[in-house]
């Protein structure tokens, strides 16, 4: 058989059909579809918190929001630590990276952890920031924000797994961008 | 239902067949986190519909690839060899053959010997220039060759 032939060696295909799979978990689709809406709502929560915070409202604002994700927010990020923060300078916002990324001080299968200081809010910034999440579908968003006066620190936890160098350096260009990239509120 | 639910469902039995092959007891994780992977990466898919079907299982051949790096080099021997066939004994050792190639040889020769995707399509799906899909198909072919030929099956 040459390389360049397209031919199928169909006795060793039919072989390998005839080899048997287990059956399959009926609820595997259910179960595909739970995961789903639940890495939905994990993005939107940690949206949500980010995006309250930055553009300083108050937990309580949430409690309002018929919607699910939101109430989920509330839940995992408790009135008491919240404070008022800045409120936006127009539309040009201040994202300030000023922390590190911590993964390797709890080995290799520990979730990274970036800390933002944000003061004004930042939609666009924010919303590249839920992107870049979203593009590394393994990782999830979990946030905590504890209030400081004038500033609001918002911790975006990442991942219950591994993060690679390439994402790790990904994200502190994106962090980085945000912050330097010319766009600094005055 | 949206294009990539339909194409996950159509093709889902060979998927779940060649995960089994690549990854044996793994595979319904291993394609739970592929078709995640599909369906949110679905509105950034440019291609023609007749790439589809490539691009999904490039991602469950990835998915698959990062689960056997996370895993000991011997945890193979967890795919399960049975078969209901009369040539059940040769099967079995067929499959021990199978199961003891490289992964990137096993996925070459599922894909285009199994499955039925042609070359150009099994290299898209492993990332791979077409003569190395080629070189890994002719490699796995020689050594299940000579397996089939020690139990006297004719080729």
């Amino acid at each position: 058989m040459t390389d360049a032939s397209e031919d199928r060696d169909e006795l060793v295909g039919s072989r390998l059909r005839e080899l048997a799979v287990p059956p399959e978990d009926p609820l595997f689709f259910a179960r595909l579809e739970r995961q789903r809406r639940t890495h939905r709502r994990r993005l939107t929560v940690a949206a949500v918190a980010l995006l309250a915070a930055a553009s300083g409202t108050m937990a309580a604002a949430a409690l309002h929001s018929s919607d699910r994700p939101v109430r989920s927010a509330v839940w995992a990020f408790p009135s008491s630590s919240w404070k008022p923060v800045h409120r936006p300078i127009g539309n040009v916002v201040h994202l300030r990276w000023t922390g590190g990324l911590l993964g390797p001080a709890y080995g290799n299968q520990a979730a990274a952890t970036v800390t933002l200081s944000l003061s004004g809010g930042s939609v666009c910034s924010l919303a590249s920031l839920a992107r870049w999440v979203q593009r590394h579908e393994r990782l999830e968003a979990d946030s905590q924000v504890s209030g400081a006066s004038g500033t609001c620190w918002a911790t975006l936890r990442i991942g219950h797994t591994a993060i690679t160098g390439q994402q790790k350096s990904e994200l502190v260009r994106l962090l980085d961008a945000a912050s330097f990239g010319g766009r600094i509120a005055s | 239902m949206r294009a990539i639910e339909q194409e996950i469902r159509d093709n889902h039995a060979d998927l779940r067949r060649f995960a089994y092959r690549m990854v044996g007891d793994a595979a319904d994780d291993v394609l739970q986190e592929a078709y995640l992977k599909a369906l949110r990466s679905w509105n950034r898919f440019l291609g023609a519909p007749s790439r589809r079907r490539p691009w999904l299982y490039r991602i469950v051949y990835h998915c698959a690839i990062d689960e056997l790096r996370r895993r000991k080099p011997t945890s193979l021997d967890r795919i399960d060899h049975t078969t209901d066939s009369p040539d059940a004994d040769l099967l079995i050792d067929f499959a021990g053959a199978f199961a003891g190639l490289p992964a990137p040889q096993r996925a070459a020769v599922l894909l285009v010997d199994m499955i039925g995707l042609n070359y150009d399509e099994a290299a898209l799906v492993c990332g791979v220039p077409r003569g190395t899909v080629a070189s890994r198909l002719s490699l796995a072919r020689g050594a299940l060759r000579r397996q089939l030929e020690q139990e006297r099956l004719p080729l």
